[in-house]
């Protein structure tokens, strides 16, 4: 149950977000940590800018992106991946991390998480561009396993046993999402505790957490509300396995007051250790490597 | 599958569409997904595409609220469609969607008087690219012009890096502040100029006649004030009043936008 790659347990944070930045700048907040969504800060020098370097002085900041499309067949946008390290060094960002996905194809971004057949071409494929990513961001990549609405036939293998392979084969980090780990099993039909028992503890860098809604024939990962029991147990479950690890509540429709957001991000101390005020301040800042 | 996400037509018409049937027919796009215990293939992939249209909406909405509120829910709709088949994003950033927003409002008519729409997409472009603009020292404290008599005419003056110079055929900067208002604006041609920059992470609107336009566009190009005053003549057809000039100064200085050059 090591911390793979030397990366810290930040603790519990919260995504930080527009409508809270006023909060977070004046109240200051006790928060471990803050993830930011890196494309939204990647070409402005304006206040979101301002806000993440001011946020980033004060608490660790991971990086979270939607858009490497690191399943994609467009070759990989080292503009973007260079980008992408220019600001994890300007905010310390302990990790980088994306989602196993493809956005596009011929240049188009559909900004959607889309899913991809589990497969040994598929595997070869993106183990290749996860290590060509990790070498020009100079540390190892870290990825989300997304939430999906369909699954294809050509696939050989779950997204589990794909994940498992992909961890050791690219040697990279996962940031596992419980939530949609289980908006998966619901929408596929499969046994979310198998899903999470599948996978390499010691990969696990960070956990999300987040609400989803029923859409009657299928569950959609929107960001809106609070995590439900079910998730909460395949959360304990999890973290049972690998360990404190960084935990994220994510919000992002209809977002409440921080407070709130906080509060359901610290339901997570019920099944993980507070961390501690000497690892807080011990915390190894490790920049990306130049 | 990217062809049939970004289809505007149902899913059913979507697979069956030239753009998608030229990578995988209709019979195996329906082959190469599983169905679930509640949904048939398409079904499933029907999710994708109807959460594209939603995102694309809600990103320009953010850039564009005025047009948005102008246009209405179901017309802004129809327009964000009819945008985004012309100008899909190809950015890893929405900040890049709507960059060509006002051009092609200026070559239609179908969303509305065009011209008007143009105007009012030009301003709020100019509010997103103020507020973005990468410009490290463009937030330091202006330092005021000192007041030497003796050597005006040979004076140069420094503007802020994010000052944006704008001239409408249409009154767009009111027309923003009545649709913010939830009023509806005057779309009948009005000449109007508006200087557009940013303090302290803010964007700001400073509304100026035209021989102040004309004035601030001259020295931001690094003329000397003698020069820029007989430019702002020529664009005006007439020489700027001494009233005018003194008032036009005491705004310029008042808002930060003239520095020591």
């Amino acid at each position: 149950m090591g911390d793979r790659f030397g990366l810290p347990d930040l603790g519990v944070g919260v995504g930080l977000r527009t409508v809270h930045f006023g909060h977070v700048l004046s109240k200051a907040p006790e928060v471990d940590f803050f993830e930011a969504l890196t494309e939204n800060f990647l070409d402005t020098g304006g206040r979101p800018r301002h806000i993440l370097d001011r946020v980033s002085e004060r608490y660790p900041v991971v990086l979270h992106g939607v858009s490497m499309s690191i399943g994609g067949t467009d070759p990989l946008d080292l503009g973007y991946l260079k980008k992408v390290k220019a600001l994890a060094v300007r905010t310390n960002a302990r990790w980088v991390s994306d989602h196993l996905c493809f956005t596009g194809v011929s240049g188009r971004n559909t900004h959607d998480l889309l899913p991809l057949p589990y497969n040994e071409e598929t595997l070869r494929h993106v183990v290749s561009r996860v290590k060509q990513a990790s070498e020009v961001l100079g540390q190892p990549l870290v990825l989300e396993n997304p939430s999906s609405y369909l699954e294809f036939r050509s696939s050989t293998m779950s997204e589990a046993a794909f994940f498992a392979r992909l961890l050791v084969d690219a040697d990279c980090g996962m940031l596992l999402d419980v939530n949609n780990v289980y908006v998966s099993s619901v929408n596929h039909g499969f046994d979310p505790i198998i899903y999470l028992d599948a996978l390499p503890a010691d990969r696990v860098v960070q956990y999300h957490l987040a609400g989803h809604t029923d859409k009657g024939t299928h569950l959609l990962d929107t960001h809106s509300a609070p995590m439900v029991k079910d998730v909460w147990k395949l959360y304990a479950h999890a973290i049972a396995r690998t360990g404190p690890r960084a935990t994220l509540y994510e919000w992002d429709e209809d977002i409440p007051d921080f407070a709130t957001v906080h509060g359901e991000a610290k339901k997570a101390l019920k099944y993980r250790p507070p961390l501690a005020s000497e690892s807080r301040v011990d915390a190894p800042r490790r920049p990306a490597r130049a | 599958m990217q062809a049939v996400i970004v289809h505007p037509g149902a899913v059913e018409k979507a697979v069956r569409a030239r753009s998608a049937a030229r990578h995988m027919k209709a019979a195996e796009a329906r082959r190469a997904i599983l169905p679930s215990k509640t949904m048939a293939p398409l079904e499933r992939l029907a999710v994708y595409q109807g959460m594209y249209p939603l995102r694309m909406r809600d990103a320009l909405e953010a850039d564009y609220p005025g047009l948005a509120a102008f246009l209405g829910h179901e017309r802004f709709f129809d327009f964000v469609l009819a945008y985004v088949a012309v100008h899909p994003s190809r950015s890893y950033t929405f900040a890049r969607l709507g960059d060509h927003v006002p051009e092609f409002l200026r070559r239609t008519r179908r969303f509305g008087p065009s011209p008007f729409l143009y105007d009012l997409a030009r301003l709020e472009r100019a509010v997103t690219e103020v507020f973005e603009v990468d410009e490290e020292g463009s937030e330091r404290p202006s330092r005021p012009p000192r007041h030497v008599a003796e050597d005006w005419e040979s004076r140069r003056f420094a503007t802020p890096p994010t000052l944006r110079l704008l001239a409408f055929r249409h009154a767009a900067g009111a027309a923003l502040d009545a649709l913010k208002a939830g009023k509806r604006p005057e779309t009948r041609p009005h000449a109007t100029w508006a200087a557009l920059h940013r303090r302290r992470y803010s964007v700001y609107r400073l509304d100026l006649t035209r021989e102040e336009f004309h004035l601030l566009g001259a020295l931001a190009k690094g003329r000397t004030l003698g020069a820029a005053l007989r430019a702002a003549a020529r664009a005006c057809g007439k020489p700027l009043s001494p009233r005018a000039v003194t008032r036009a100064f005491r705004i310029f200085t008042a808002e930060g936008l003239l520095r020591e050059g």
